[in-house]
């Protein structure tokens, strides 16, 4: 079998058509720097790596496909199959014919990441790393063309026509092409889904999912090609016989369903997404009513909480122990039901009331992204109890076509709720805490928005950082951070970015240009009502963690803000580095300013932050881009959501399958916010006589507004205006 | 006559490859129809007929795609190993032709009775819809013009060299992903996408469905051409 293998290699390499394949999948890379971008290009190591290779992979894939189906074709094309049974079993040589195809396929792969290693290094410069550029190679694009080689080769072997072996092939490639699997990870084979990677933080978390399919899939397409293998035509018979025959010797079938099984298993138990709703949606009610989430009245209070929480870059999981210490006069007097709800990826492993270990449940539903395990603590007296629990943080489905899942890898940590800690009914937790994090080295930690500074160092090159946290929840952001603290409008602002920016921040100057806005946004609409003993802290996270975001004292935003192609071309469009002003502003509509809290309808603060940037944009770069970027893509939003068949008729949304649903309700629920509350403020604008007297409502609305828990509505807006809720209706043309 | 028709018909149609094609189709239809069709098209409701248009429009070059397969049957290697016994029978070459063509309408029709009976059952599950005769337009300004041109195009293909009605395959395909504008769209996929967008919203929010009179045009110029093509090939057999 030896020889033969080396005979057919030799055979294939000196082949004309595997020299056009060839060729062709050195080119196709080509067509990620432009035509075929999956991820998106603003990120450095998307435009050099990521697309290159998802192009390569796909436009690859199919070049295999004809070069194995003709060369499996090519026996019986010629009708010299008979000689050739004569002299191999036609088992062994479709199992050689496989063997030379692969090996020819990880050659033309390792040339293709040779050829592309220069122009790679020259353009990505410092953010260049050749293990990730490699590995992305031959984790990505290397399994999706064995993939496909043994797919195509799995339905000539069973169909033996070539057309109808392209045919399956095509069914099967139109699948994983299609729009319907496209914020999927699973079922595309054929082009792995990767959203993005990150120039200055880790880039592991889509590469561990990418690896993860591409393994799956080897498993299914391997399993699929064993079972081909007993249709192989045997003695001049027909399909049945051949197949009969193959059922005979025990290894085919054996090795099929074991791999058939092993991919199913894979796709099945993956712990990457959850099996929840496709729909965020409001399911607090199912909260208190199964869990007891948020009714604190009969609780049990807790004198002291510590919680240690050990990160392992290597697998991405956790290990978490949460010690809680009740308060003397209440220990022992309550033995009813508690609930922990904890990322739906990880696994309690034990609860203990003191030294007793106590039953537990854990149901198999995701609420949010959580799973819930009840216990009862025991009878009598009890004054410690301790949850330890170890996973891997998985994503929400309804964000999986996003980017917001937590992370744990050697460059990176993110962790949000229910990913960082566990949430407990029964007990209320102090309004601070200890946390003990076990981090790699290189990490600084940021927990519930402010820095940690004191940590042991351990003798695996891990430190553990320990000091006291308010809150009841938890988020963590670990990087390899940097920090510039500059005065801008009379505040101190600490700004935190990854080492690999530290070029990009200089050069552009950007502490000037957040200093513009925090000025501009002082003198139009007043100072901030901050008068918290910190300084406003401004933290870069990696693009695996989406977009922006802030809160009360901070802001936080994705790294896309600052690439070196957005910040190259800043007359692109409100896009870009327009949500980093987007995510200051929120410190005057939300954050530390005004709150007008959250709705599915338009008024929440992003009306009001997005009013505010467009105003910022048009005195910065003018009118006419104003209205091109601003005005008239709100307005193109709101005539296309008006025009929607589902949003004039909303009965029908009810009918629809919950993914639509969850789709449509998304998509007018942005289109409120982002677009038809802008363009209803800015009626409201012209209605009182200006932007001048717009600007003295806003900075009234700001100096008046008191920050004692309330919201401010639509109505207090219309109230300042001096306007009714009809006057903002929108009619064409206002 | 009879015979040879029940012949081809059970050498046609009753194989694997038909039955195959046909599950290819059914289950590309149903995923247009609850991924495209689901959200309406151009705004409109998903039962109205610029989405139903669409939905045809969109499933019909799979469907042209298996027509084509079918009649690469005709000019196949052991087709032709077979043709001087067939051409020494009495048969008329000419009606010969025609039988053949008279199978291959029907294996169109019975994908086309498919795909609509699926869109039926879609409707009505999903919408409670009934009114189906307001699909009667679309059903023949998309389906019939299509076949008929691809048809005729493809048999005249295959007459020449089986290779052409090969290239043809792709050609199609290739015509689907262009996104061919307006009402020249063979299709007419695009058309019933962004034509009702330059109609007025009536009482109900959707505009009415009237074509316009370059889109006819093109419907009746695919017939036609689709037409000669056929009568072209089939004229060639003659001489």
């Amino acid at each position: 079998m030896n020889s033969l293998y080396r005979v057919e290699l030799r055979r294939l390499a000196l082949s004309k058509y595997s020299w056009i394949a060839a060729s062709l999948c050195l080119c196709a890379p080509l067509l990620g720097y432009s035509m075929y971008q999956m991820s998106s290009a603003t990120i450095t190591t998307n435009q050099y790596i990521v697309n290159p290779v998802l192009a390569g992979s796909t436009i690859g894939a199919l070049l295999w496909t004809l070069l194995a189906l003709l060369e499996t074709d090519r026996v019986y094309r010629a009708k010299t199959d008979v000689l050739m049974d004569a002299v191999a079993s036609p088992v062994i040589m479709a199992l050689v014919r496989i063997a030379a195809l692969v090996t020819l396929a990880a050659v033309v792969c390792a040339i293709c990441v040779l050829v592309y290693l220069p122009y790679t290094i020259v353009k990505m410069d410092y953010l260049f790393d050749f293990g990730l550029y490699a590995v992305t190679f031959f984790t990505v694009m290397l399994p999706t063309w064995w993939v496909s080689i043994l797919l195509s080769c799995a339905f000539y072997q069973i169909t033996r026509r070539i057309e109808l072996a392209g045919l399956l092939y095509g069914a099967c490639a139109y699948i994983s092409v299609s729009r319907f699997v496209a914020g999927d990870f699973f079922p595309r084979w054929l082009n792995p889904l990767i959203n993005t990677y990150s120039d200055g933080f880790s880039s592991l978390y889509f590469l561990r999912i990418a690896f993860y399919t591409r393994v799956l899939w080897l498993c299914l397409s391997g399993g699929a090609y064993a079972l081909s293998l007993m249709c192989v035509y045997r003695y001049q018979r027909n399909l049945m016989f051949s197949i009969l025959r193959g059922l005979k010797k025990k290894t085919l079938p054996a090795v099929s369903t074991a791999l058939l099984a092993a991919g199913v298993l894979l796709w099945s138990r993956q712990p990457f997404v959850d099996h929840g709703p496709a729909e965020w949606g409001d399911r607090d009610d199912e909260l208190h009513e199964k869990y007891g989430y948020g009714n604190s009245d009969n609780d049990t209070t807790a004198s002291a909480f510590t919680y240690r929480l050990t990160t392992k870059p290597a697998t991405g999981r956790l290990h978490g122990i949460a010690e809680y210490t009740i308060s003397p006069s209440q220990s022992g007097s309550d033995s009813s039901r508690k609930s922990v709800g904890l990322n739906w990826g990880y696994t309690i492993k034990r609860i203990v009331c003191d030294e007793k270990e106590v039953n537990f449940e854990t149901t198999k539903d995701v609420l949010y992204d959580m799973r819930w395990t009840t216990f009862m603590p025991p009878q009598g007296e009890w004054k410690t109890l301790t949850i330890e629990f170890e996973g891997y943080p998985g994503m929400l489905r309804c964000f999986a076509p996003y980017t917001w899942g937590s992370e744990v890898t050697r460059d990176y940590v993110c962790l949000n709720n229910a990913s960082a800690m566990p949430r407990l009914t029964g007990i209320t937790a102090p309004q601070s805490f200890t946390l003990e994090l076990v981090l790699p080295g290189n990490l600084v930690p940021i927990a519930n928005h402010r820095f940690m500074t004191d940590f042991i160092e351990n003798a695996n090159s891990t430190k553990t950082w320990e000091g006291a946290v308010s809150g009841r929840s938890l988020w963590i952001t670990a990087a390899d951070y940097m920090m510039d603290t500059f005065n801008a409008a009379s505040m101190d602002i600490d700004f935190v970015y990854s080492k690999k920016y530290e070029k990009v921040i200089k050069e552009h100057n950007i502490l000037g240009a957040l200093a513009d806005v925090f000025n501009w946004c002082t003198d139009r609409l007043g100072k901030l009502s901050w008068a918290g003993d910190r300084n406003l802290l401004m933290v870069q996270r990696s693009e695996i963690s989406g977009g922006g975001n802030a809160g009360e004292g901070w802001v936080e935003w994705g790294e896309y803000v600052f690439t070196p192609f957005n910040l190259n071309d800043p007359l692109k469009g409100a896009s870009a580095a327009e949500v980093f002003v987007h995510e200051m502003v929120h410190q005057w509509w939300g954050g530390l300013g005004v709150l007008c809290g959250w709705s599915e309808g338009p008024w929440t603060d992003e009306g009001l932050t997005v009013y505010t940037t467009y105003r910022l944009m048009k005195d910065k770069y003018g009118e006419e881009y104003a209205k091109k970027y601003y005005i008239d893509v709100w307005q193109d939003a709101v005539d296309k959501q008006e025009r929607s068949f589902y949003y004039r008729n909303p009965e029908y949304l009810d009918r629809l399958p919950e993914r639509y649903r969850a789709e449509m309700n998304y998509g007018y629920m942005e289109t409120n916010h982002y677009c038809r509350m802008p363009l209803m403020i800015l009626k409201a604008e012209r209605l009182v006589g200006g932007e001048e007297k717009m600007d003295t409502i806003l900075r009234a609305i700001q100096s008046e507004y008191e920050r004692d828990g309330h919201f401010f509505t639509l109505q207090d807006f219309l109230d300042y205006c001096g306007l009714t809720e009809e006057d903002l209706i929108l009619d064409k043309n206002f | 006559l009879t015979r040879i028709f029940k012949y081809e018909l059970k050498r046609l149609l009753l194989n694997r490859f038909y039955i195959g094609l046909l599950v290819i189709n059914g289950l590309f239809a149903w995923y247009i129809l609850t991924s495209d069709t689901i959200a309406g098209a151009a705004y409109t409701a998903p039962f109205s007929p610029w989405s139903f248009g669409s939905y045809l429009a969109s499933v019909m070059p799979m469907i042209i795609l298996a027509v084509l397969f079918l009649l690469t049957f005709f000019y196949s290697k052991n087709e032709k190993l077979v043709k001087t016994l067939i051409s020494a029978t009495p048969v008329n070459s000419v009606h010969y032709s025609l039988i053949r063509m008279a199978v291959i309408t029907l294996g169109f029709i019975f994908l086309c009775a498919l795909i609509i009976g699926m869109s039926v059952y879609f409707y009505v599950v999903f919408f409670n819809f009934s009114k189906f005769s307001v699909f009667i337009v679309p059903v023949l300004v998309t389906v019939l013009p299509c076949f008929v041109f691809f048809a005729g195009a493809g048999y005249c293909a295959g007459r020449i060299h089986l290779w052409f009605l090969y290239a043809l395959i792709p050609v199609s395909l290739l015509i689907n992903f262009l996104h061919i504008p307006g009402a020249f769209d063979v299709f007419g996929k695009e058309y019933f996408l962004n034509f009702p967008l330059t109609l007025p919203a009536e009482t109900n929010g959707e505009p009415l469905f009237v074509l316009s009179a370059l889109f006819i045009f093109w419907r009746v110029f695919y017939f036609t051409a689709g037409a000669l093509m056929f009568m072209y090939g089939v004229f060639r057999i003659k001489t």
